[in-house]
C-alpha cells in the first residue's frame, strides 16, 4: 500500500567493516598492504601518503 | 565539533538498524560514500578488485534491510567491454540499480570506446545513479561551508554533458538518477539548456533532435527539502516539505502548474545524521522537454533508484 513504507537514502555505515576487514581479506596477499585504508576521517589509496578527505564532519 | 563516524550507526551495520528502528525507517538505500573514492585507485585492475569487493560486501556483508537495496558501483569504466558481464554479476547479487563516478580519470563518457558500457547499461534495464561528491577539497577556513554549498549544485555540467554529447539520445532506454544534489539546479539548467539548444542549434555538435518533445524523460533527481527548490521556479505548498508541492515552470518553459503530493509516510530523511531532522525525501523527474514533474517517492526512489516497487511490499 502506498504510504506504508518509510525508506531512507543513506551511506557510510560499516566503513570499518569493509575497509578494515572485508576488503583486505579478499585482496590477493601481495596487494593487502596497499588496500585502501581509513586514516582518521579520510581514506588512503594505493598506499599513498595522500589521504583523501571524506565528508564526515557535523556538529554533535 | 564531532565526527559523524562517532554517531551511533555510522560505522556499524547492526547499530544502524537500531537507528532505523528508532526513526521509523523500514528500508535504507545504501550509497557508497567512502567506497566510491576507491574508483580513484591508479592501478585499474586493483581498482576493479576493490570495487567488486565493495559490491559483494554490500550484497553479503550488510543486513538485507540495507544491503538488498544498496547501490553498487559499476567498476568497468576502464573495461567497457566487460560491462554486460559485470552487470549480470550485479543482478545475480540481487541489485536493482548501480552507480558510476561522475568524472573518472582519463575517461570521457561519450567517447566511442565507451559505447559498450552504455549499451550494456541500457540493455540491463537498471537505472544508473550519479551522486554528489563527498570528498571536501579544503578543510581550511570556510572550506566546509564552501564545499557543501557547491555540492548542492553539482550536476549542471554532468547533465549537460550527457545531453549535448547526444549520449542520452543514443541510449533512449537509459534512466539516470542524480542523487543528493537537491533539485534547485534543475530549473536553471533546463532554462539554459533550452536556450542553448534554441539559439545555438546550428553550432552544436552533434545536432540534437528539434522535434518536440525534445527528448524523452530519462533523468531523475532526488531532494530532501522542497524548500531548497523554491527559488523562483519551484515553490513549496502550504503543507510543507512532505505535503503538497506546486511545480511551476517559468519563462519560455512550458507554462503549466502541477499539483503533486508526496507520500507522507513513503519518505525518509536522507543521511545518517539526526541533525537533518525529519526532512522528507522525494524525487523529481526531469523532463528534458523543458518541464518538470514530481513523482511520489514510492515510484521514484522505490521503483527507480532501487528498482523495487515498494507499493507491493
Amino acid at each position: 500500500m502506498v504510504g506504508s513504507v518509510v525508506i531512507s537514502a543513506t551511506s557510510m555505515s560499516s566503513s570499518h567493516a569493509i575497509l578494515d576487514d572485508w576488503l583486505p581479506d579478499r585482496c590477493h596477499p601481495k596487494d593487502r598492504d596497499r588496500a585502501p585504508r581509513l586514516v582518521g576521517v579520510g581514506i588512503a589509496l594505493d598506499s599513498s601518503a595522500h589521504v583523501l578527505r571524506t565528508f564526515t564532519l557535523f556538529r554533535g | 565539533m564531532q565526527f559523524s563516524d562517532d554517531a551511533l550507526g555510522s560505522m556499524d551495520a547492526h547499530d544502524r538498524l537500531a537507528v532505523l528502528d528508532s526513526e521509523g525507517i523500514d528500508l535504507a538505500i545504501q550509497f557508497p560514500q567512502r567506497a566510491m573514492s576507491m574508483s580513484g585507485i591508479a592501478d585499474r585492475d586493483f581498482m576493479f578488485t576493490c570495487l567488486n569487493s565493495y559490491n559483494e560486501w554490500l550484497a553479503h556483508g550488510v543486513p538485507r534491510r540495507m544491503g538488498a537495496h544498496g547501490v553498487p558501483i559499476l567498476p568497468t569504466v576502464y573495461r567497457p567491454q566487460a560491462t554486460a558481464e559485470y552487470i549480470a554479476h550485479l543482478k545475480a547479487l540481487g541489485f536493482k540499480t548501480m552507480m558510476l563516478p561522475n568524472y573518472p580519470r582519463d575517461v570521457r563518457y561519450a567517447d566511442a570506446e565507451m559505447e559498450p558500457m552504455w549499451n550494456a547499461i541500457e540493455e540491463s534495464g537498471l537505472p544508473l545513479n550519479f551522486h554528489i561528491s563527498e570528498a571536501p577539497d579544503d578543510n581550511g577556513p570556510g572550506g566546509l561551508g564552501t564545499f557543501l554549498t557547491v555540492s548542492m549544485q553539482p550536476f549542471r555540467k554532468l547533465w549537460a554533458y550527457l545531453v549535448f554529447t547526444g549520449l542520452l539520445d543514443r541510449h533512449p532506454g537509459l534512466r539516470v538518477v542524480f542523487t543528493e544534489g537537491g533539485i534547485s539546479w534543475v530549473p536553471s539548467v533546463l532554462e539554459h539548456a533550452d536556450r542553448v539548444h534554441r539559439e545555438f542549434a546550428d553550432y552544436l555538435e552533434p545536432r540534437l533532435p528539434t522535434r518536440q518533445p525534445l527528448l524523452d524523460t530519462q533523468c531523475y533527481a532526488t531532494f530532501m527539502d522542497i524548500r531548497a527548490a523554491s527559488n523562483r521556479s519551484i515553490t513549496s505548498g502550504s503543507t510543507g516539505a512532505c505535503g503538497r508541492a506546486t511545480i511551476r515552470t517559468r519563462g519560455h518553459l512550458r507554462r503549466d502548474r502541477r499539483r503533486v503530493e508526496t507520500q507522507p509516510r513513503v519518505a525518509g530523511r536522507c543521511g545518517s545524521d539526526s541533525d537533518h531532522g525529519r526532512e522528507r525525501a522525494a524525487c523529481l523527474r526531469i523532463r528534458r522537454t523543458m518541464s518538470v514533474e514530481v513523482t511520489p517517492i514510492a515510484r521514484s526512489l522505490g521503483a527507480i533508484v532501487s528498482g523495487v516497487d515498494l507499493r507491493e511490499r
